[in-house]
């Protein structure tokens, strides 16, 4: 039997027991994997036309690549959902070496595929598993490889296409754009992104976040207000932030109506989760929060739905009140106690060196302070929030006699420092601290005097993530806080505004950096102090060393369960 | 001497002082200069009359700014270059008068001009060789950055500015500038360097430790080598060195030989200066101000234990070998 | 507030050093912890408490009184721990105070057979750890790593061992004997020769007078010179220690510990001519600690403090 196809090269298929197909296709010894046929089977002639034309091969008015086109178009057509099946109900009436024949011809059309430059066979998309946003970009993927395949990038023949959200892709630029379709707010991307961070979000800062959120409806008053204060830095700080977030939840939580037709535990998590969408655009979600948003997340879904609705808010609302209660003022208490148990962290004659603005650093340090102990305090600060100056102030004004330095005369200060006490945004799986940007040096440059560095941190903080560095993951703030070399502190510039005394942005040598076209500035919010510097972390469950902090946790919430 | 020297004299003690003359080359140039001038004009008889004079001299300049180190080196070389010709010149008259007699008198006094004449010709080298500093420097900078390379710098040094303006004629990479808050000096480094083509970030200096994952080499200027190889630079270098010594990157440090000083850090704030503290607080910000200490120090000294190489206009060297090119370049046995 | 109806506490009849002093001589092989469980037993045993609240109470003070002993305090908050962690925990649902006493009693009674067992089951799972011609560095006299040098060489395994002298106390001495009664190899050298040898060396091992929340070990001074040393030299540090020396406390540096430090000289003259500093004990950091052999098995130094979490969590 001879096949002739549209540009004339033959398939043979001859009687004895070689199956049709492609000549491109290597031999069959060649192939790895692939076990040699055993004689004693039979081909069965009467079903190779029948595959064949479900296979689309054999079509013989047609051109070899447009053949490919359309065999092409039509497999990515049933990708999806219908590739499967065809196979999956012939295989059981199959034999042995129809399934082979069949394994073969399969593996012809995928390299027919790909030598036309489209993906292999595109995978079922998620159900139910990964975030919203995961299984979406996931569908968006697919749906964009079916329908652009000219524009796709030329996989290599051996490779596995790996499926991540576009969230996760944004140094492609393509899926840049894709990510920002999801978002609910038009954020500018920014104009002058930093190469090294380009897997990660880079804005332009802009004014009115209102204006520029698509879908007003979904978002609740409260929500917005808090967002905008978000982005200004009005409020900062993982508790702070935290606690906010919460109290919004509430009002919304209250206001909550359910739709007809739908129950509480199953419409009221999708609410959330847009506000929660938008709290995260005006700034990445801390560690806090989200372990905040898990805790509700999982308190809605375990409501009975038959509660009446009144009920099941006001128990959602105590149990937001008994988290706050809980696990940031309790615990913040707890750690000041633990701490001074026994004078362990702060003595009298201690020189305590701080940085930057952390709540429960101060509740400590005041605590210390009222119970008699004698110390000093030094407080480093960074630029460009200079978020030390807010606790150089409190500090003060309880009578605890304080020095204040820049990060970078930490070095020279170091030999008179007796111990290190930082806070945390997050505490890592590995151990590691993720802090204000900052912190990492002034550890660094306690390590090298052999200062005990103290972390001070609630155990709804630890994270179950690992950070290797703090490339891999960090927040990139408003480039233009570099330029203005006042250092005077945000709250200062308001207070200068209204006064309308001099001039709140002192523009430095660099503000005309974006006319400059080799020139990057680079403001990270965050970084990832490892865990060999620190000594020792202090949660409200005790002292422990930061490789431990997931274990503590993990024991807790079982003993509390 | 000279009334119009001694003028000279005043007047360069006095900018100093005020530290109207501020930066290594520029007080080492200035010192060469008029050291040159005193020593043209001096009516000396012999060697150890000119060292007195130029020590002399010396100690007014160094009195009037002790944190420029650059002077007292300068001084010191001078004085090095004058015993040197007068070696020269003994050996010379040694064998001279092994061949023949001389006449005394008349010989002395040529003896004597030709002397003082020499020793201004070899501080005249040395002027040259320190306005060439720049450029021997750069001239290296295409063997030590690699394509590619992520670069970090610190604060602003005009010799690690030419060199990387030089090395990106060969070279492509990129540079990232920690600001060195509060003075901004990193600032104008960037601004400098990225419109000479060179891809520039600026970061905070909190950000030294968070970026060092991804740099190749750390590049910094100094302001003085003390005479075991360690390194004063602007403040903030200390950091870089700490996280560059986590991550084992090299640390190379341009400098020219007239930073190089022969003095030993036995306490490392002697190298220090702490400036205006209004700068990191400033007086109009608050009440609180009289109950806090403010530091503001200016310098950071490494040690050189954390420096992997010197590049200097007479070439590369470690630091171990810094102790033997002070010995080559001054006088440090001195009463 | 205090309860109408206490039954006062004999406090006299404690005299907690006499005990362990008593208890040693008994027990010559227990270790310290262990003492100090006995001794509290013997104490709670006479104690006329009617209800739970007030044993407690009476533990409770009884334990402050040995960790308010000037000496050995790491081993002695070890042991009053251990001692008042299952009354706390099962203090609770009692119906009957006599019954419960007496179930807590039996409780200890087992635990205290049990860590009789615990040194040999700690030496047992350093033996793999020791090869033919190596060459071991022990520090001043420790049960455990006596046990264990023992058991090795009754495994017939070949090995040399260099014993520091130990001063002011001596105890290398004594552990250098003993050894050499072993037929084991076994060299005395100064404390201050260790930078000498540790070229020659393959490892060293200590025992723990306690073993601290972060992994780090406490014990005789000198341990943590020679850990030091070890490092810079890349030699393995190992410790032998049983699982009732873990310690609820977090030093963070040397002067985080209690450190008793008794007179150096013996003679009073010589006291007034020359000031001595005389710590008898330091603290080793885990990040100089290669690993732990203890009852429970092979630990490194952070697992060390997840066993210690968990115990005193659950």
């Amino acid at each position: 039997m001879l096949i002739i196809c549209g540009d004339g090269f033959f398939v043979m298929a001859s009687k004895d027991k070689e199956p049709i197909r492609n000549t491109d296709a290597p031999p069959r010894s060649v192939v790895v994997g692939f076990d040699a046929p055993s004689p004693s089977r039979s081909v069965e002639p009467s079903r190779r036309p029948s595959k064949a034309d479900a296979a689309g091969i054999g079509k013989p008015s047609r051109t070899s690549s447009a053949n490919d086109a359309e065999l092409s178009a039509e497999l990515a057509k049933k990708g999806g959902e219908g590739s499967q099946n065809p196979a999956k109900k012939s295989q059981k009436e199959m034999t042995k070496a129809e399934r082979r024949e069949l394994q073969e011809r399969q593996r012809a059309e995928k390299k027919a595929r790909e030598a036309a430059g489209i993906p292999k066979r595109l995978p079922k998309p998620k159900q139910g598993g990964g975030t919203p946003g995961q299984t979406a970009a996931a569908g968006f993927a697919a749906h964009n490889a079916q329908n652009s395949q000219p524009d796709m990038k030329q996989p290599s023949p051996n490779a596995a296409v790996l499926r991540v959200a576009s969230s996760m892709r944004l140094d492609d630029p393509r899926k840049r754009s894709k990510a920002q379709k999801q978002q609910p707010v038009n954020r500018q991307i920014a104009r002058k992104p930093v190469g090294l961070f380009s897997h990660l979000p880079q804005y332009e800062k802009h004014d009115n976040m209102q204006a520029r959120l698509k879908k007003q409806e979904n978002i609740h008053p409260a929500v917005l207000t808090l967002g905008l204060r978000f982005a200004e830095f009005v409020i900062a700080g993982g508790n702070a932030r935290c606690m906010a977030m919460l109290q919004a939840f509430k009002k919304v939580i209250s206001d909550y109506v359910t739709p007809v037709g739908m129950s509480l535990p199953r419409h009221l998590p999708s609410v959330i989760s847009k506000q929660v969408d938008f709290l995260s655009n005006t700034r990445v979600l801390a560690a806090s929060m989200k372990t905040a948003i898990r805790e509700l997340k999982k308190e809605i879904s375990i409501s009975s739905p038959d509660t009446p609705d009144e009920d099941a808010k006001t128990y959602l609302i105590g149990k937001i009140d008994e988290f706050i209660v809980e696990r940031i003022i309790t615990a913040g208490r707890a750690i000041a106690e633990e701490a001074l148990e026994q004078k362990k962290s702060i003595k009298d004659g201690d020189v305590i060196l701080t940085f930057g603005r952390s709540s429960v650093v101060l509740q400590l340090l005041l605590a210390a302070h009222a119970r008699g102990i004698n110390f000093k305090v030094i407080v480093a600060d960074g630029r460009p929030k200079l978020e030390g100056k807010e606790i150089l102030k409190s500090l003060v004004h309880a009578g605890i006699s304080c020095a204040y330095v820049f990060c970078t005369a930490v070095p020279l200060l170091m030999k008179e420092v007796t111990k290190v006490i930082i806070g945390a945004s997050a505490v890592l799986a590995n151990g590691a601290v993720l802090s204000r940007v900052g912190t990492s040096v002034v550890c660094n440059a306690a390590k090298e005097l052999q200062v005990p560095v103290i972390v001070l941190c609630e155990s709804y903080k630890f994270s179950e993530e690992v950070r290797l560095d703090s490339f891999t993951w960090n927040e990139i703030g408003n480039p233009d806080e570099l330029v203005d070399v006042s250092n005077r502190a945000p709250s200062e510039h308001a207070f200068n505004a209204s006064t309308g005394g001099f001039q709140s942005d002192e523009a430095g040598v660099i503000g005309c950096w974006r006319s400059v076209d080799k020139l990057k500035l680079l403001n990270l919010h965050y970084d990832v102090t490892p865990a060999h510097f620190v000594t020792a972390l202090i949660c409200e469950h005790g002292t422990v060393p930061s490789t431990c902090a997931l274990t503590i946790a993990r024991l807790a919430a079982e003993k509390s369960a | 001497m000279l009334k119009e020297i001694n003028y000279q004299i005043d007047s360069l003690v006095a900018k100093l002082r005020r530290r109207q003359i501020v930066g290594s080359y520029n007080v080492a140039i200035a010192t060469s200069r008029l050291l040159r001038n005193v020593v043209a004009a001096s009516r000396c008889n012999d060697v150890e009359q000119l060292s007195a004079l130029v020590k002399e001299v010396g100690s007014r300049l160094e009195g009037a700014q002790p944190i420029e180190l650059a002077v007292g080196n300068m001084v010191k070389r001078v004085l090095h270059l004058i015993k040197e010709e007068h070696n020269v010149e003994t050996e010379a008259s040694d064998a001279a008068e092994t061949a023949e007699t001389t006449s005394e008198s008349d010989d002395f006094g040529e003896r004597r001009r030709n002397f003082v004449a020499d020793v201004k010709q070899s501080i005249e080298e040395m002027i040259d060789e320190l306005e060439n500093t720049s450029t021997n420097i750069s001239n290296q900078a295409w063997e030590h950055i690699h394509s590619k390379e992520i670069i970090l710098t610190v604060g602003r040094s005009k010799t690690v500015e030419h060199f990387l303006k030089v090395a990106a004629q060969v070279r492509e990479f990129q540079v990232i500038v920690a600001e060195t808050a509060p003075s901004y000096q990193g600032h104008e480094m960037a601004l400098a360097l990225s419109s000479a083509g060179i891809d520039t970030t600026v970061i905070t200096d909190t950000a030294i430790f968070a970026v060092m994952s991804r740099v190749n080499k750390v590049i910094l200027g100094a302001h003085a080598v003390t005479a075991n190889g360690g390194v004063v630079a602007v403040c903030g270098s200390q950091l870089v060195a700490a996280a560059a010594k986590e991550y084992s990157t090299p640390i190379v440090v341009c400098t020219g030989l007239h930073k190089l000083s022969p003095s030993y850090p036995y306490d490392t704030d002697i190298f220090n200066l702490c400036i205006n503290p209004d700068a990191v607080y400033s007086f109009e910000a608050g009440d609180i101000i009289d109950s806090v200490d403010i530091v503001n120090p200016h310098f950071d000294y490494v040690g050189p234990e954390d420096v992997s190489l010197f590049i200097t206009n007479v070439g590369t060297h470690p630091p171990s070998f810094v102790q033997r090119l002070i010995y080559d370049t001054y006088i440090v046995d001195e009463e | 507030m205090v309860p109408l109806e206490i039954t006062p506490l004999n406090n006299a009849d404690w005299k907690p050093q006499a005990r362990l002093d008593k208890l040693q001589q008994q027990h010559p092989n227990a270790s310290l912890p262990v003492l100090v469980i006995m001794a509290l037993l013997d104490i709670m045993k006479d104690s006329k408490a009617s209800s739970t609240f007030e044993f407690l109470e009476h533990a409770k003070a009884a334990t402050t009184a040995f960790k308010q002993l000037p000496e050995k305090n790491a081993s002695m908050i070890a042991g009053a721990d251990l001692f008042l962690h299952p009354l706390k925990t099962h203090s609770e649902h009692i119906r009957d105070v006599e019954d419960w006493k007496k179930s807590i009693f039996a409780l200890f009674e087992k635990r205290l057979a049990e860590y009789a067992k615990f040194r040999e089951r700690a030496a047992d799972k350093g033996l793999q750890f020791i090869k033919d011609d190596a060459v071991i560095l022990v520090h001043s006299y420790s049960r455990a790593v006596m046990m264990l040098l023992q058991k090795a060489r009754q495994g017939n395994k070949r090995f040399k061992v260099f014993v520091t002298e130990t001063r002011p106390t001596t105890s290398g001495t004594k552990a250098a004997v003993e050894l050499r009664a072993a037929n084991i190899p076994a060299e005395l050298i100064l404390d201050a020769a260790v930078g000498s040898v540790i070229d020659r060396v393959d490892m060293v091992i200590v025992g723990a007078e306690g073993v601290v929340q972060n992994g780090g070990v406490i014990n005789q001074i000198g341990t943590y010179q020679i850990a030091v040393v070890a490092k810079a030299a890349n030699k393995p540090f190992y410790a032998v220690t049983e699982q009732y020396k873990f310690v609820r406390l977090f030093p963070l540096n040397q002067e985080d510990l209690p450190i008793a430090s008794p007179p150096y000289f013996a003679s009073s003259e010589d006291r007034n001519t020359i000031v001595a500093k005389n710590p008898q004990i330091d603290y080793t950091p885990p990040r100089y600690i290669s690993l732990l052999f203890t009852n429970i098995g092979v630990l490194t130094p952070s697992a060390v403090s997840e066993e210690l979490v968990k115990f005193y969590m659950s």
